[in-house]
């Protein structure tokens, strides 16, 4: 990143050279560098241990750059907007990891600017609104507890920074592996691809203009995707039950779930269920979840409401073959029973 | 936020600072700002000092050796 290294090389001298007070007389230190002193007169003029001394120098600004750069981002992303705007303006910007790279970076710096919060909630409620959104972003690894909390709170300034070090840690660096955060999209680190990748193409200023007349006609586009992505509708289908409820650790159970739970461990079947159709997280809704039970799959169906919940098993078919309408009025225990009568 | 990888890497680290031919300041700062780098940016420096290690070393015992020559 050569771009980095020219604007934090004055850094790094100023850094290196602060409380030096008696300079050796080559500047230099070390058991290494005493005996490159002693050596110096006698190989090639002290060229070579010259040429050594600087190439290393180069290599460890380098890697200053790098290092300072990504301390910035997580602990001061405002000042890594303004780097981004820096860099623009002097033209020292890196090739491209991505098409859309330099475009996020730095409408998405522009955007930190003091703009009129109408405005910045218009674009970064998407994400706020959006709780696979949230719960990413409350288990992100390294992301500063103050970016997470002002997610939490939908400030709009915390959403862009928060996109900005996802796209810097993840799509960027690769400094963040999936591995460390498949779990929050239940292990398809497709879903979140789509967050930096539509999260780049939405805060970028001319996607979203076009999106705008995109979505008016109902033809796709950034606007749709983001529906698809965010709204919950697909992003938890076909997703391992106990995943979904690690994933969302933070947000408490109803009762009812609590019950389910219960139920779906009492029959053992727990680890292989999978959420097919509805949302987890939701309360008040209607969920159908997938089981295989000696060997033969089936469906509940949890109708969770205000007032009462339904539970239903339907065989691979679409055959009802137990009905607990009102089910908080049954023991779990006597209803795993009677599954199990219903399943013989 | 320092892993076990990284705790390796930064003792790695520590035991090269001296020997390479850096400065006392250059050293401390490397020192203080070690345990907040990366995995990736340790690693990088890591490699560099071993190499500029390796290099000095070199240069050094070619001296010796021209030096046992002459």
């Amino acid at each position: 990143m050569p771009g980095a290294l020219d604007i934090f090389k004055g850094g790094f001298d100023l850094l290196s050279s602060v409380g030096k007070s008696s300079p050796s007389a080559s500047g230099e230190k070390g058991i290494a560098g005493q005996i490159l002193d002693l050596v110096n007169p006698l190989s090639k003029d002290g060229k070579e241990t010259a040429e050594l001394r600087e190439k290393f120098r180069n290599i460890r600004t380098g890697v200053f750059g790098e290092a300072i750069k990504t301390l910035l981002l997580s602990k001061a992303p405002s000042l890594a907007a303004g780097l981004d705007i820096g860099m623009a303006a002097t033209g020292n910007m890196t090739a491209e990891v991505v098409p859309w790279q330099h475009e996020f970076e730095i409408i998405s710096s522009l955007l930190l600017l003091p703009l009129p919060e109408g405005f910045k909630h218009m674009l970064t409620d998407i994400f706020a609104n959006s709780e696979a959104f949230q719960t990413v972003i409350a288990n992100f690894p390294l992301l500063d507890d103050e970016i997470k909390q002002g997610v939490k709170d939908r400030e709009p300034n915390a959403v862009i920074k928060a996109l900005r070090f996802i796209h810097q840690l993840v799509i960027v660096d690769g400094k963040v592996g999936f591995d460390a955060i498949k779990g929050l999209f239940s292990g398809n680190p497709a879903d979140l691809l789509k967050i930096g990748a539509v999260g780049g193409g939405l805060l970028a200023g001319k996607k979203l203009l076009d999106s705008s007349s995109e979505k008016s006609n109902s033809g796709g586009g950034i606007m749709n995707t983001l529906k698809e992505t965010f709204s919950g509708a697909g992003a938890e289908k076909g997703k391992k039950l106990s995943d979904l409820i690690k994933s969302s650790a933070d947000s408490r159970e109803t009762t009812m779930q609590g019950n389910l739970i219960k139920l779906l461990k009492e029959l053992n079947v727990f680890e292989s269920a999978e959420l097919v159709k509805g949302k987890w997280a939701n309360n008040n809704d209607e969920v159908t979840i997938a089981f295989v039970y000696n060997q033969k799959k089936y469906f509940l169906i949890f109708d969770d409401d205000v007032t009462k919940t339904d539970l239903t098993i339907k065989a691979e078919n679409g055959t009802q073959l137990a009905d607990f309408s009102d089910w908080g009025n049954f023991d779990t225990r006597d209803t795993a029973d009677k599954i199990r009568q219903a399943l013989k | 936020m320092t892993n076990s990888k990284n705790q390796k890497l930064i003792e790695s680290i520590l035991k090269l600072l001296p020997l390479s031919s850096m400065d006392d300041n250059e050293q401390a700062t490397w020192t203080i700002l070690a345990p907040s780098l990366s995995t990736d940016d340790l690693t990088k420096l890591k490699t560099a000092l071993e190499e500029e290690v390796e290099g000095m070393t070199d240069i050094y015992l070619n001296v010796l050796k021209k030096q046992k020559t002459t």
